[in-house]
C-alpha cells in the first residue's frame, strides 16, 4: 500500500514563520490542500526535511474584489471559486475552470495556489487565469514580487517559483461588460490528464474584434500556453481570421503519441476546441 | 505530534505520527473501517468523509491536516441506530451488490441531497462524479438517491 | 442484519478491516523490469527462504500439464513487471512499506516480449520451452464451401483490468498446525487447495474463510503468490500476517483479462446465409499460463458459432507467452471476447451485402436445436430473436445502433455444492460457489423458502467457509444461479424429506445436509442475449453511448433485483471497454495506467441509462429453471456498442478500446 514516508511536519501561523521555515530547510515541501502534495508523498517520489503545510494561513484566504481588480489567496479552495458571488465574465470564467477541476470532492480540498504551482500542462485553472492576465503575487524572504502567469511555467511540473517562495496570491482585472467567454476541457477517461482544455474570452465592438484572448491546456501542449492574438485588434473576423486562430493554436501541439491520443488526434482536437472557443465568444460577427 | 479532533461528536486528542494518513487514522487508531481504502490516489471516493461539514477524499489527506477539525464518517452520518433517507432508499431498493463502494457513496450523495432541493438524474451522477461503483453499473443507486430526494427530511 | 443494511452503515468485514493481536504486515518488493536475469538481490525474504510454486487452481482448474511452473518469489529471472521479487514485513504497516523501498534488486537487460508479433517471432521467455506458443488447438474441419462471398478481418481486444472496488487481501495465521486463511475471494476451495498445492500442507491443515468481498470479477478466483508468501511468513513467525494488494499492484501485477486477437473469415451465400467460418484465435497469456488460460484460446474458439446454425467451421487457436503478467478470467472470461469476433464478423458481412445487420442475424439463427461443427449445441434462437428486436424497439431506431446476438454459455462444470443446517429455530446455508454478494443470498433464500415453506427471515446465507462446507467449487462463469442454485435445491429438498419422515415441522427441529450437485452442460442452460445500442458525437467528434438496451434472457428470475443490477453494471462495462477502458504497455513491456482512472473505469455521468428487459426464453432444466446471468452484461455489451460506434464514426471497429485505435 502506499503511505507517506517518515516525515516531520509544520503548520506555521503566519506567512513570515513559514518563510523563515522554508529557509531553515535544504529539502521543504510545502502542501496547501495536499491532494497532489500529499500523493507525491504516497508515492515517494519525495523525501522532504520539512512539510510545510500552508493550507490554513490567513494571509493566504480570501477572495476580494477592489479597484476593478480580483485578489484571490493562494490557498482559498477550489469550491470557494464556484461558491463566490462575483459573476462577472472574467470571473465566470475561472468558475468554469474551477468546476471542470477533478470531482465535487477533490474539489472542497484542493487549493487555486496548488493548481497554478503543479505545473501539469492538464491543469484547468491556468489556462482561464492565462487568458485573464492574471498576475501571480509571489513572496519571499526578501519580499514580494509580481509575475504574469504567462512567463510562470517553463515546462511541464516546472515553474519559476524559487525553493524558498510562496505564491501568496492571484490577481486580475475583471474585463468587465461586453467581454464574452468559454472554458471547455476535453477528457478521455474521467480524472485522468485531459486531452485539451481551452479557456478563451473576447470583446466585440460592433463587428471588430476589440480584444481575444485564447490559452490551451492539456496533455496535448507542453505548458499551458496563450495563442499570440494581439494581430486580430480592430479586424472584422471572418473565416481567414478563424482559421488562422486555430493554426495559431495547433502549433502549439507538443505532437506525441500516447495514452491521450495520437499525435494527429491531440492535433485535432486543439483545433476543434479551439473553433468551438473562437465561434463562441467572437460569436454572431461569423 | 498531538492532534485534536471531534470524529462523529466525539473529542479525541491524541499522538499521532505526522505522516498519518487521516483514513489510516480513522480505520486504524479509531477502529472506524467503514470509511474504505479503494485506491489510493484520490480516485474512487470509497474512503470520503466529511470534514467540517464537507465531503473529502481522506486517503490524500494527513491525519495532522484534519487537526481541529470535526468529521463524520459513515458510522455517524446517521443519527443513533437508524439509517438517513439516502441509506433507507438504498436499503429498500437494494441497490447494492458489493457494498464496498457505499460509505462513500452515502456520504457524497447525503451532502448533495443537503443542498440541493430537486435535483434531476443528471445533477445526482455529476455529484457522485467522485465515487466508483465497479458492480452496478450506478443505475441503481442513481435511482435510490432520486428517490431520497423526494422524500421529505 | 440485513446485508445490504449492514454495508450501507459501514459495517462490513473486509480483510483490511480484520485486526489480530501481534498481526505483521507484508509488503512486496516488485520487478521494474519486464524481462531481466537476477543478478542479486539484497533485504527481504527471497526465493532462496521461500522457494516455492504456485499451485494451479481456480476457474478452469485441472490437472496441469504446464511447461512452466511460477516460482512464487522469482528466483533466476523476472518475466513481467510487478513479479514479486522479495517480501517483507513488520508490526507497522507503515515501516513495511519502508522496508520495501531498501530491498534492492539487480537485473541484467534481457529484451522483453511484449506484442504478439514478437511472441512469434523472438526466442522463448522461459529457457525450459522451446518457443512462446503455450498451448495450440484445431476445432473443427477444414472445408471447401467458399459461398458467394467472403468477408475478412482482424479483431484485437486490448488487456483489462478487473479492478474490484476492493483489491486483493489475505489474513493469514498459522496456529497449533493449522492454516487459518482469512481471505476476499471467489472460491474458499481454490485457495485452499491452491495453497496446499504450492505450500506442500494438507488440505486439512488449511481453513479458509471468505470475508465480506468487494467485487472479484475474475481476479480473485485463484491462488496468488503474494498469498503463498503471506503464509510461509504466518508459518514462519507464528504470527497473523496481512496483506493488502495496493491499486498499483493492482494494476501491475494482479490478473489482468482479454488481449484477444482474432482473424476470421466468413463464407456466405448472397442472401446472407453463412456458411463457414475460419480463422485463428491468439491469446496473449502473459508471462505463466495455468489451465485457464492455456485452454482459454480453444474455449473462445468453441462459442464462435454463438445462436447461428453455421454449417462449417475450421479455426486454429494458440495461447502465446510474453512478458507480461499471467492473464486471468474477466467478466465474461473468453465470452465477450468470442462475442466480439463472431458479431463484429457479421456485421462486416451485412455490409458487404447491403442487407440490415438484424436480418443477416435473423437469416442465421438457429430455428431447432443445433450442433456446432465445433462441439457446441445450442437450442432454437430465432424465435428469441425476433421478439427482442421487436420489443427493443430495434426497427424504428435511427441509424446510428448497432446490435447483437450471441449467447451467455455458464460454466457449470464441477457442479457445486450447498449445505443447509435447521437449528433453534434457524436455517443457515453455506454455498460452494461463496457468494461475493452479487446478492445470492436472494436467491437463495427464495429457493429455500419455496421448496421448505419456511418463511425467508429465518434463512440466512453464510460466507464462504471450508470447515462449514468442506467442498465446493467457486462463483465465476455466470454459473451461481444454476448449479448452486440447484445444490441448494436439492438440499432443501432433502431437508424436508427428513423432516417429513420425522413427521416435523422443519424449522423446529435439527437437520443438517450437504449436498454434492455434479452437472454437466445441456443447452437449457444456454441463455440467449440481444443487446440494441445508439451512439451520438459528443461536441468535439467523439462518440458517446446514448442508450443501451438488454433484452436478456435468463430463464427463471430468481430475483429480478440482482440481475438487473448485474447487468447494467455489466453494460457499464462493456461501453467503458469499447471506448476507453484497458491497460497498455510500453515499448519496454511496463504497464502504462498507474491509476484505476487511468486504466479507464468508468464513473456515473459517463454512462447513459440502460434498459434491462428480462426475458424468459425457456426455463433450463434444473430443479429451479434458472439460467446464468452474470457477465450477460459484458458479453452481449461489448459488439452492439461497438457497431453503434461505428455507425456514428464511419469508421471500422477493429480493434478495443476504440480510444487508442487512434494512435
Ligand atoms: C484524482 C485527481 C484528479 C485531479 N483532477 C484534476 C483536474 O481535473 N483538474 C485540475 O486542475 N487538477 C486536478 N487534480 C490536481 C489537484 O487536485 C488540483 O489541482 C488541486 O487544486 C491542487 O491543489 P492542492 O492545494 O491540493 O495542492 P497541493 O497538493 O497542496 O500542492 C500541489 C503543489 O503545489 C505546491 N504549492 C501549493 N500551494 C503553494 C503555494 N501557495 N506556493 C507555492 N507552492 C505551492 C506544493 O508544494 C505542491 O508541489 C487532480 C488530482 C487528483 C488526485
Ligand atoms: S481510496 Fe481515497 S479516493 Fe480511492
Ligand atoms: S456495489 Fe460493488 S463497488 Fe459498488
Amino acid at each position: 500500500m502506499l503511505y507517506p514516508p517518515q516525515i516531520n511536519y509544520e503548520r506555521p501561523e503566519s506567512i513570515s514563520e513559514a518563510l523563515s521555515l522554508l529557509n531553515e530547510h535544504s529539502r521543504p515541501f510545502l502542501i496547501a490542500g495536499g491532494t497532489i502534495g500529499v500523493l507525491n508523498l504516497k508515492r515517494r517520489a519525495l523525501s522532504p526535511d520539512l512539510v510545510i503545510d500552508i493550507g490554513r494561513l490567513k494571509e493566504l484566504k480570501g477572495i476580494d474584489f477592489r479597484d476593478e481588480k480580483y485578489r484571490i489567496g493562494s490557498a482559498v479552495k477550489i469550491y470557494e471559486i464556484i461558491d463566490s458571488e462575483f459573476n462577472g465574465p472574467g470571473f465566470s470564467l475561472l468558475k468554469k475552470a474551477a468546476s471542470s477541476v477533478g470531482d465535487p470532492l477533490l474539489r472542497n480540498m484542493g487549493t487555486v495556489g496548488g493548481n497554478v504551482c503543479i505545473g501539469d500542462p492538464s491543469n484547468d485553472l491556468p489556462p482561464a487565469l492565462l487568458a485573464l492576465g492574471a498576475e501571480l503575487n509571489i513572496v519571499g524572504k526578501a519580499g514580494s514580487r509580481n509575475l504574469n502567469i504567462s512567463s510562470f511555467y517553463i515546462g511541464p511540473y516546472r515553474n519559476l517559483l524559487a525553493k524558498n517562495e510562496i505564491l501568496g496570491s492571484i490577481n486580475f482585472a475583471e474585463p468587465g461588460k461586453g467581454y464574452r467567454w468559454f472554458y471547455y476541457k476535453h477528457y478521455i477517461r474521467h480524472l485522468d490528464h485531459s486531452v485539451v482544455n481551452v479557456a478563451a474570452l473576447a470583446k466585440v465592438e460592433g463587428k471588430k474584434i476589440d480584444d481575444l484572448r485564447i490559452a490551451i491546456g492539456g496533455m496535448s501542449v507542453r505548458v499551458p500556453t496563450l495563442i499570440e492574438t494581439s494581430w486580430i485588434k480592430g479586424i472584422t473576423a471572418g473565416q481567414e481570421e478563424l482559421q488562422r486562430v486555430v493554426k495559431l493554436a495547433s502549433e502549439k501541439c507538443l505532437c506525441l503519441d500516447d495514452r491521450h491520443g495520437s499525435a494527429e488526434y491531440k492535433k485535432n482536437m486543439i483545433e476543434k476546441v479551439t473553433q468551438m472557443a473562437f465561434l463562441s465568444v467572437v460569436g454572431g460577427v461569423l | 505530534m498531538k492532534i485534536k479532533l471531534n470524529v462523529n461528536s466525539e473529542d479525541y486528542t491524541g499522538d499521532v505520527e505526522p505522516r498519518l494518513l487521516l483514513v489510516d487514522f480513522l480505520r486504524d487508531t479509531l477502529g472506524l473501517t467503514g470509511t474504505h481504502v479503494g485506491c489510493e490516489t484520490g480516485s474512487c471516493g470509497s474512503c470520503t468523509v466529511l470534514l467540517d461539514g464537507r465531503p473529502v477524499k481522506s486517503c490524500l489527506m494527513l491525519a495532522a491536516q484534519a487537526d481541529g477539525s470535526r468529521i463524520i464518517t459513515i458510522e455517524g452520518i446517521s443519527k443513533g441506530e437508524g439509517m438517513n433517507r439516502v441509506q433507507k432508499s438504498i436499503s429498500e431498493s437494494k441497490a447494492l451488490q458489493c457494498g464496498f463502494c457505499a460509505s462513500g457513496i452515502v456520504i457524497a450523495a447525503t451532502w448533495f441531497l443537503e443542498r440541493n432541493e430537486n435535483p434531476n438524474e443528471s445533477d445526482v451522477r455529476e455529484a457522485l462524479s467522485g465515487n466508483i461503483c465497479r458492480c452496478t453499473g450506478y443505475q441503481p443507486i442513481v435511482d435510490a438517491v432520486l428517490n431520497a430526494s423526494k422524500e421529505v427530511k | 442484519m440485513e446485508y445490504t443494511d449492514r454495508l450501507i452503515k459501514g459495517h462490513g468485514k473486509y480483510v483490511a478491516d480484520i485486526t489480530l493481536p501481534e498481526m505483521l504486515y507484508m509488503e512486496v518488493a516488485r520487478s521494474k523490469v519486464a524481462r531481466g536475469n537476477i543478478i542479486s538481490v539484497k533485504g527481504g525474504i527471497t526465493a532462496s527462504d521461500a522457494n516455492f510454486y504456485l499451485g494451479s487452481s481456480g476457474e478452469g482448474y485441472g490437472e496441469a500439464n504446464v511447461a512452466v511452473r511460477q516460482p512464487v518469489l522469482a528466483e533466476k529471472y523476472v518475466s513481467y513487471y510487478g513479479q514479486p521479487v522479495a517480501a517483507v514485513y513488520d508490526s507497522n504497516k507503515y515501516v513495511a512499506r519502508d522496508l520495501v523501498e531498501t530491498v534492492e534488486i539487480k537485473t541484467e537487460y534481457l529484451e522483453p516480449v511484449v506484442t504478439l508479433d514478437q511472441a512469434l517471432k523472438l526466442p522463448p521467455i522461459h529457457p525450459s520451452i522451446t518457443s512462446n506458443r503455450a498451448s495450440e488447438f484445431i476445432l473443427g474441419n477444414e472445408f471447401t464451401n467458399k459461398g458467394d462471398v467472403e468477408v475478412e478481418d482482424e479483431l484485437y481486444l486490448e488487456r483489462v483490468i478487473t479492478d474490484p472496488l476492493e483489491t486483493r487481501g489475505i489474513v493469514s495465521f498459522y496456529r497449533d498446525g493449522i492454516l487459518n486463511v482469512w481471505i476476499s475471494t471467489q472460491s474458499v476451495y481454490s485457495i485452499r487447495d491452491g495453497l496446499s498445492a504450492s505450500l506442500g500442507l494438507p488440505r486439512a491443515a488449511i481453513r479458509v474463510m471468505q470475508a465480506d468481498t468487494g467485487g472479484a470479477f475474475g481476479s480473485k478466483s485463484a491462488v496468488y503468490p503474494e498469498y503463498v508468501i503471506a503464509s510461509y511468513i504466518s508459518m514462519k513467525t507464528g504470527k497473523p500476517v496481512k496483506w493488502i494488494e495496493s491499486r498499483e499492484e493492482h494494476l501491475m501485477a494482479s490478473r489482468p483479462g482479454r488481449g484477444a486477437l482474432g482473424k476470421l473469415k466468413l463464407s456466405a451465400t448472397r442472401e446472407g446465409k453463412i456458411v463457414g467460418l475460419r480463422g485463428e484465435i491468439v491469446i496473449d497469456i502473459g508471462a505463466y499460463g495455468d489451465m485457464l488460460g492455456l485452454n482459454s484460446p480453444a474455449w473462445i474458439a468453441r462459442q464462435l458459432t454463438g445462436p447461428y446454425e453455421i454449417a462449417n467451421a475450421y479455426l486454429k487457436a494458440i495461447a502465446l507467452y510474453t512478458n507480461k503478467a499471467p492473464l486471468g478470467p474477466y467478466r465474461g472470461a473468453g465470452r465477450p471476447e468470442a462475442s466480439f469476433f463472431t458479431e463484429r464478423m457479421i456485421d462486416l458481412l451485412a455490409d458487404k451485402l447491403s442487407i440490415d445487420p438484424a436480418e443477416v442475424r435473423l437469416k442465421n439463427a438457429t430455428e431447432s436445436t443445433f450442433r456446432s461443427p465445433l462441439g457446441l449445441v445450442v437450442n432454437a434462437s430465432k424465435q428469441f430473436l425476433e421478439n427482442g428486436l421487436r420489443e427493443t424497439g430495434y426497427w424504428n431506431m435511427g441509424a446510428c445502433k448497432g446490435v447483437s446476438f450471441f449467447i451467455l454459455i455458464p460454466a457449470v462444470f464441477g457442479g457445486e455444492s450447498a449445505r443447509i443446517s435447521v437449528k433453534d429455530g434457524k436455517i443457515n446455508v453455506w454455498l460452494g460457489g461463496n457468494a461475493h454478494w452479487q446478492r445470492h443470498e436472494l436467491f437463495v433464500r427464495k429457493i429455500v423458502s419455496e421448496v421448505t415453506g419456511v418463511p425467508e427471515k429465518y434463512i440466512e446465507l453464510n460466507k464462504g467457509n471450508t470447515e462449514e462446507l468442506e467442498y465446493g467449487v467457486g462463483t465465476w462463469g455466470s454459473r451461481s444461479a444454476i448449479v448452486a442454485g440447484q445444490a441448494v435445491y436439492r438440499a432443501a429438498l432433502k431437508i424436508k424429506e427428513m423432516a417429513e419422515k420425522e413427521g416435523k415441522d422443519i424449522i423446529s427441529g435439527t437437520y443438517d445436509y450437504s449436498a454434492m450437485e455434479d452437472m454437466s452442460l445441456d443447452p437449457s442452460m444456454i441463455s440467449f442475449l440481444l443487446t440494441v445500442t445508439s451512439a451520438n458525437l459528443n461536441e468535439v467528434g467523439d462518440p458517446i453511448v446514448k442508450s443501451c438496451t438488454a433484452f436478456y434472457d435468463v430463464g427463471e428470475p430468481l430475483s429480478k433485483v440482482s440481475i438487473t443490477g448485474q447487468i447494467t453494471g455489466g453494460l457499464a462495462q462493456a461501453i467503458s471497454e469499447v471506448l476507453y477502458e484497458s491497460q497498455t504497455y510500453n515499448k519496454e513491456g511496463k504497464p502504462e495506467a498507474q491509476t484505476i482512472s487511468e486504466a479507464g473505469v468508468p464513473y456515473a455521468q459517463q454512462l447513459p441509462r440502460f434498459s434491462v428487459i428480462i426475458s424468459q426464453g425457456g426455463k433450463s432444466n434444473t430443479l429451479h429453471g434458472a439460467k446464468g446471468v452474470g457477465e450477460a452484461g459484458t458479453v452481449g455489451g461489448l459488439p452492439s456498442i461497438a457497431r453503434a460506434i461505428e455507425n456514428v464514426t464511419g469508421k471500422r471497429v477493429r480493434k478495443l478500446p476504440v480510444m487508442y485505435s487512434v494512435r
